[in-house]
């Protein structure tokens, strides 16, 4: 089976820096795939090129088999209508309102009524316990609150892909579980394929049905959870045991 | 529209009205050499019509809604909102440039017609109530001196400055993040001055441009 996103030799370097070096890697429909690795290897870079936030300087990314540098304007557009995006800042607009923020996709699109969109983003609101501060702005908002905006405008349009960028990072233990617990249902409801950056290990192996291990510009690892916990890759092993030790 | 249009209005008259108010003070004096202070009326309103009006709206809108253009894009990019934006297939420059671009064209003429407006009344307080120039040879002079390709003139102007102004400060804010003489916050500012600065610059040269064509 193809699978649904695949970097074939990409390379990415900024200036002298060398992020991504000849990265090979696929993403499989329908399931939860994990990226780990240490803070600023390049994670998020990875995640960039998914929907086409940054071009590689070399090698291809593919979805469902297609080039996505090669596809026409019209359908780079029907593709990003199938992405979702939660940033790692969350990139809230803070000139509007967390209702606001979280209809804007659904009002940009033109597809459904006002009650409908209302109905959707109280729903959601409700779901993140969001619904007390729909009408305050970014800037009046804790930063686990804003992380959980950001959630809900990533959910709000029931994307066939979702790009997670630390999605728990400055949550409480409890909302952290709740977070990583409703991506998980909400993928098994509805099947989407989601591709996670995350520190949070061991929490994320209970969700991933992949892990990806990044370092050096190098996937060191790709494969089941189940088999990080076993990799006798040295800088695999001393970035997953500290969290099996509780240290 | 709200913004650089309503909100720009007491600015707009508040400098319109001292232009016109100091117009008509120096005007007086000078004319008054020549017995010619009749004259003032005409050069008030041809001053303003067809260089002061347009020019200093434009600067007045640069300081004022500009500057601010260019600092809102300039933090949308390097807080990512510009990239939420294309990550929801909202394409940016649809949603963030073509309004301000729009709302500047129709604003710039008409904030340009009021500056012209409260400029001559400026000049009618100094000129007349002041003065004590004959009110109705302020308003003739006004009446015979000014000619439909004046106002035209002026309006064209307004038109392409408002062009400029947009352009600019919404380019500078936009590509905030290709800038190579700061990073973050620091590079919003130096993205904002420069946004200002060189919408004035390239506003005068027009004005000089445009004014050799018209006359």
């Amino acid at each position: 089976m193809t699978p649904l996103i695949q970097f074939v030799n990409v390379s990415k370097s900024f200036g002298t820096q060398t992020v991504l070096s000849q990265i090979n890697l696929s993403i499989d429909k329908g399931k939860i795939t994990a990226i780990i690795g240490k803070s600023g290897v390049g994670k998020s870079v990875m995640l960039k090129h998914m929907i086409g936030l940054l071009k590689p300087n070399s090698g291809n990314i593919l979805l469902n088999g297609k080039d996505i540098s090669k596809l026409s304007g019209k359908e780079s557009r029907q593709i990003r209508q199938k992405f979702s995006y939660m940033f790692q800042n969350m990139a809230l607009f803070d000139s509007m309102t967390v209702y606001e923020n979280i209809a804007l996709p659904l009002q940009e699109r033109r597809l459904l009524k006002k009650n409908q969109i209302d109905q959707k983003v109280m729903a959601i609101s409700k779901k993140l316990e969001l619904e007390d501060i729909t009408n305050k702005y970014p800037s009046q908002i804790s930063g686990g609150m804003k992380k959980r905006v950001a959630l809900a405008r990533a959910l709000i349009t029931d994307p066939e892909i979702i790009l997670f960028d630390e999605p728990t990072t400055g949550l409480d233990p409890i909302r952290k579980h709740a977070v990583f617990k409703m991506i998980s249902k909400n993928q098994q409801a509805f099947n989407y394929t989601a591709v996670i950056v995350t520190h949070e290990i061991p929490d994320i192996f209970y969700i991933a049905h992949q892990v990806a291990f990044l370092e050096n510009a190098r996937i060191l690892y790709h494969g089941k959870p189940e088999g990080i916990e076993t990799c006798s890759i040295p800088v695999v092993k001393q970035f997953i045991e500290p969290a099996y030790n509780g240290n | 529209m709200y913004f650089i249009g309503v909100k720009s209005i007491s600015v707009v008259c508040l400098t319109a009205l001292f232009t016109g108010m100091v117009l008509g003070l120096q005007g007086y004096y000078t004319l008054v050499q020549f017995g010619s202070e009749g004259l003032l009326g005409s050069a008030v309103a041809l001053s303003l019509i067809r260089e002061l009006g347009p020019v200093l709206t434009a600067i007045m809108i640069i300081g004022r809604a500009g500057s601010s253009i260019a600092a809102e894009m300039g933090i949308m990019r390097i807080s990512d909102q510009i990239d939420a934006l294309y990550t929801m297939d909202i394409h940016p420059k649809r949603f963030l440039i073509s309004p301000k671009i729009g709302a500047s064209v129709v604003s710039f003429p008409l904030l340009t017609a009021i500056f012209d407006v409260v400029g001559i009344i400026g000049g009618y307080i100094t000129g007349v109530i002041l003065l004590g120039i004959n009110p109705a040879l302020y308003i003739k002079g006004m009446e015979n001196s000014v000619l439909m390709n004046d106002i035209s003139g002026g309006f064209i102007k307004s038109f392409v400055f408002s062009i400029i102004v947009s352009t600019i400060c919404l380019y500078q804010g936009y590509y905030t993040h290709l800038r190579s003489d700061g990073f973050g916050a620091k590079g919003v500012s130096h993205a904002t001055t420069e946004a200002v600065v060189m919408s004035c610059v390239i506003v005068l040269i027009a004005d000089y441009v445009l004014t050799s064509f018209l006359l």
